[in-house]
């Protein structure tokens, strides 16, 4: 066994199917062990939003319904924030931000819902591309898929006489957006980030989700969204466990409140 | 009947419906009939062998069940479910458990590596990364810098099980 992971004679593949059965505490707690480990974790929570994703693919605009009504955006893991400066998005276009290690996966998800490749747009630098765009359609839906090299990405969009930057920054997973996520929520005027965790769950085809909100701040412009989490657990009492991947950067000064917050989501279930 | 042979030489002779739950075993096999030949399980020694052996007897004329694609909830994946006998077949010492999971692993019998898994998952339930750390003995392998931004995750874990 390498020195750098577990040292029980358990194969990492063992580990692997281990970890898939853990909750929320002792996931948070396994990550902070072992690097092997904290990857296989990482590999896991991807492993449940491509689920996830498959689901959504097989009828995104039922998907987006459920959506719409709770203000939700489908975001990874890695999502730090989403800034919204009023982009305009042509109706029965769904956005997927994510990293360019993501599209391939989700590519290969849209082929098979039945999706095909109508255009692809690719903008950047001479030698490096920076920015991908493709669109896929089936019917009169479309999907346009924007990936970068990097995980903070500035897209820029020509609207009539008005040039619109907004920022995305996917992590190592993916966001969903449609049309209405763009439009102004400022009106909740909320000055700084903060993470919240709401009461409601979802089952979205085989996955089952947990809604947490999250509210972004950039350029004076907040805004507040609330993302939808794949749970993964329930132990054999029927009582569902939770598990998510938290982003230690996006929340760690405000920790003890959103535990607690969180806590009492975790009693509600 | 099937007849198997493991790393400390010993012979075991079982029923074909108990033998091909192990995935490795039916494959060898090829779903024939009898074996002439012992089949060397090489990986599993004869503690483990006989713990596999109870396990695949008691749930012998269990239905077969469907294929789980990946990234399904554990919720649907749970396929059999931890019935009573189940729980008191898999109290068993760290050590031996470890020796089950992966027995379980390499000769592919899918439920019994769920039930040895979730058995380890709920023997880390409510214990600190510390305690963890002890009692799988895994060594981290971080950096002293990443040991440091590790503590705060440390942290979340500690309220969490608070």
């Amino acid at each position: 066994m390498n020195s750098a992971g577990p040292q029980s004679h358990l194969s990492l593949e063992c580990w692997y199917e281990i970890l898939t059965h853990v909750d929320l505490a002792t996931f948070m707690a396994v990550r902070s062990l072992s690097k092997r480990l904290r990857r296989i974790l990482s590999d896991i929570l991807m492993m449940r939003y491509t689920t996830l994703l498959t689901a959504f693919l097989s009828n995104p605009q039922e998907f987006c319904d459920i959506l719409d009504t709770t203000d939700a955006v489908l975001a990874s893991r890695g999502l730090r924030y989403l800034v919204d400066f009023g982009i305009p998005i042509p109706p029965r276009q769904i956005h997927i931000f994510c990293k360019r290690r993501s599209s391939y996966n989700i590519v290969h998800l849209l082929y098979a819902a039945g999706y095909r490749s109508s255009e692809i747009i690719l903008r950047g630098g001479r030698k490096k591309v920076i920015t991908y765009q493709e669109t896929f359609t089936k019917g009169c839906q479309s999907i346009i898929i924007e990936s970068a090299e990097s995980s903070v990405v500035v897209f820029t969009y020509n609207h009539f006489l008005r040039t619109y930057d907004y920022i995305v920054a996917s992590g190592s997973g993916f966001v969903v957006a449609y049309p209405h996520h763009f439009s102004s929520n400022s009106e909740f005027g909320i000055p700084t980030a903060e993470f919240f965790f709401h009461n409601d769950s979802r089952r979205f085809g085989d996955s089952k989700c947990l809604s947490v909100g999250f509210t972004a701040a950039y350029a004076n412009v907040v805004t507040r969204y609330r993302s939808f989490l794949p749970i993964w657990h329930e132990n054999e009492e029927d009582v569902p466990m939770i598990g998510f991947g938290l982003d230690n950067k996006i929340d760690i000064s405000r920790w003890d409140e959103q535990n607690r917050i969180f806590r009492s989501s975790l009693r509600y279930f | 009947m099937v007849t198997v042979v493991v790393s400390d030489g010993v012979t075991f002779t079982m029923e074909q419906d108990v033998a091909f739950q192990c995935g490795l075993i039916a494959d060898f096999a090829g779903g024939g009939g009898d074996q002439e030949e012992p089949i060397p399980i090489q990986a599993v020694n004869s503690t483990v062998m006989r713990k596999v052996i109870e396990y695949c007897e008691h749930h012998r004329n269990d239905p077969p069940q469907p294929e789980v694609p990946e990234g399904t909830p554990l919720e649907r994946k749970d396929r059999r479910g931890r019935d009573a006998w189940d729980k008191q077949f898999i109290q068993v010492e760290q050590e031996l458990l470890f020796e089950i999971i992966l027995a379980a692993n390499y000769l592919n019998i899918k439920p019994l590596l769920d039930l040895g898994c979730s058995q380890v998952a709920e023997m880390m339930k409510g214990k600190t990364p510390a305690e963890i750390q002890q009692m799988f003995n895994i060594v981290n392998g971080f950096t002293a810098d990443e040991e440091a931004q590790n503590g705060e995750g440390e942290e979340k874990a500690r309220n969490l099980n608070s």
